[in-house]
């Protein structure tokens, strides 16, 4: 995205802040909605929402064919945060045959990719299941 | 309630070019091969004069947004040109606004022209993946959309890899008959199975190839289709929607194929069992799989039933993409929709040569289309008959 792109949901994805839909509560993510997309209220009355950083793996791939900037084979997945919005997601510190459907997963800030030098910011997953040996991840 | 579409508009010419790698034809060329074959099919001939506006429907902006393109190949200026864009549904969507224009009375007959040129430039699809998209497609190609659904439908279902991959089997046994396909090799299921992965679970065959291609039609009002044959083929239903994974819902179907499907039959006064021959959008193998259960021609979860029965292969009950699909024939985006239907025009003409299924009298047309930074999609619908 180029930088008024990043910019104009830079506290949404910094911060991880969502609007729920008071009348079905359905939640918007990264952007900031004045109709619902799920009712079709318009306009919605929407409450802020802080997301829980964490979420499941409803779905996911692992890509091996991909443009220059990605390292393949990699993970990705449609991931349902604990709130309810639904987001891409790349996911690390997993191997891809360990990814499994319903895999409780956790929002980690990550350098994403960089923009005339500039390292843009936002989250990748990672499994959630802290393990005693893994310590103070 | 709106009268709708059924029994309105006709089609009463079809034509296309053989899809492929087709470097020695520029986008005009192969836009002016598929409307001179379209001109040609016309049974009691039609003079090119008589055309009074056209719709094009192209992806890539070669030569420019707009529908300048199709004047410059068929030599049709001064009529109203306008070009469609919507995903890979677009050639569907042309078609569309062409038999609602001829429906609405306003024109007699118009020209349909659906072409992509994908070979002009390197890489095909995956190197058109988003690399700076916070949230949405970030690194997600087109097989990895529909690879997320392969693996939910596997895991909700408990279907197999071998299941999904009979699509591929039975497309490339229909490609490779078909003469207007891009790839004419048949594949077993070894071949599938043993692929490398483009993005697991989905392996190449699982894939359609990157494909050059046109195609036309030419639409008219129902009322003077017989002035141009004795055989037209009647537009009986339409349907398009639109529909995002993020409004909630399973990954295991594409709700905007249902609700295209629900308005078509509803506006054709039909069911899925009165469907005799289909061309369904098979970009990937488990896009056709899923495709049957939304268009109701199997229970949800059910689908590899009719590929393990050989319901739909060519010679039974329910034959779906006679043509090879868009895994054998290819997918020239713009092109896919026009040249699903002039296939089926063909079909219920009986003139489908070496694909042609037994005496069909009710076929239908479903083309997919993803968007959005690959969070939306579109979905759409035709139904044709040889009676109005
Ligand atoms: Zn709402």
């Amino acid at each position: 995205m180029t930088a008024p792109e990043v910019w104009r949901i830079a506290r949404e994805n910094a911060r991880l802040v969502g609007y729920r839909c008071t009348q079905c509560g359905w939640v918007a993510f990264p952007e900031r909605k004045r109709v619902c997309k799920r009712c079709r209220a318009a306009p919605a009355d929407f409450e802020e929402v802080k997301l829980k950083p964490y979420g499941q793996v409803l779905s996911y791939v692992v890509q091996h064919r991909l443009p220059a900037g990605f390292e393949t084979p990699l993970p990705l997945a449609v991931v349902e945060l604990a709130d309810g919005p639904r987001v891409y997601g790349h996911l690390v510190e997993c191997a891809p045959e360990d990814v499994e459907v319903g895999m409780e997963v956790e929002a980690d800030l990550r350098v994403m990719y960089e923009e005339n030098g500039a390292r843009v910011y936002s989250y990748k997953f990672r499994p959630r299941s802290l393990e005693p040996s893994r310590g103070g991840s | 309630m709106a009268e709708g579409l059924r029994g309105k508009a006709a089609i009463v010419g079809a034509g296309m070019i053989r899809f492929g790698e087709l470097y020695d034809r520029s986008l005009e060329d192969m836009i002016e091969g598929a409307y001179l074959n379209a001109l040609q099919s016309v049974d009691k001939g039609l003079d090119p004069q008589e055309i009074e506006a056209a719709w094009l429907g192209t992806v890539y902006p070669v030569g420019g947004n707009s529908g300048v393109v199709l004047g410059h190949a068929t030599g049709l200026f001064e009529i109203p040109i306008t070009r469609v864009e919507n995903a890979c549904a677009t050639g569907s969507d042309a078609f569309r606004q062409a038999c609602l224009a001829v429906a609405s009375g306003v024109y007699d007959l118009v020209l349909v022209v659906g072409a992509e040129k994908m070979h002009d430039e390197p890489g095909g699809l995956i190197q058109r993946a988003d690399v700076k998209k916070l949230w949405m497609g970030r690194g997600v190609t087109m097989p990895a959309f529909f690879g997320l659904r392969a693996t939910a439908y596997m895991e909700k279902y408990g279907i197999s890899r071998e299941q999904i991959a009979l699509v591929s089997v039975k497309n490339h046994k229909n490609g490779a008959r078909y003469p207007y396909a891009h790839l004419k090799v048949e594949c077993s299921l070894e071949d599938v199975l043993n692929a490398s992965y483009v993005s697991y679970p989905l392996g190449l065959y699982d894939c359609c190839p990157v494909t050059d291609g046109a195609a036309a039609l030419l639409v008219c009002s129902a009322k003077i289709a017989k002035r141009y044959t004795d055989d037209p083929v009647y537009v009986l239903g339409s349907g398009l929607a639109t529909e995002s994974f993020v409004r909630g819902g399973d990954l295991t179907s594409f709700p905007a194929t249902k609700r295209a499907a629900q308005q078509a039959y509803e506006m054709a006064g039909i069911t899925p069992e009165d469907v005799d021959v289909a061309e369904i959008h098979d970009c990937f193998s488990i896009t056709e799989l899923i495709s049957y259960e939304d268009l109701g021609f199997a229970e949800p979860g059910r689908g590899a039933r009719l590929l393990e029965e050989g319901i739909v292969e060519l010679e039974g009950e329910k034959p779906i993409n006679p043509s090879g699909g868009l895994l054998a024939k290819g997918h020239p985006l713009g092109a896919t929709g026009v040249a699903q239907l002039v296939e089926l025009y063909e079909q219920l003409r009986g003139e489908a040569g070496p694909v042609q299924v037994k005496d069909p009298e009710i076929a239908l047309q479903h083309n997919i289309g993803i968007g959005r930074f690959a969070t939306g999609s579109v979905g759409c619908v035709h139904i044709l008959g040889r009676e109005p």
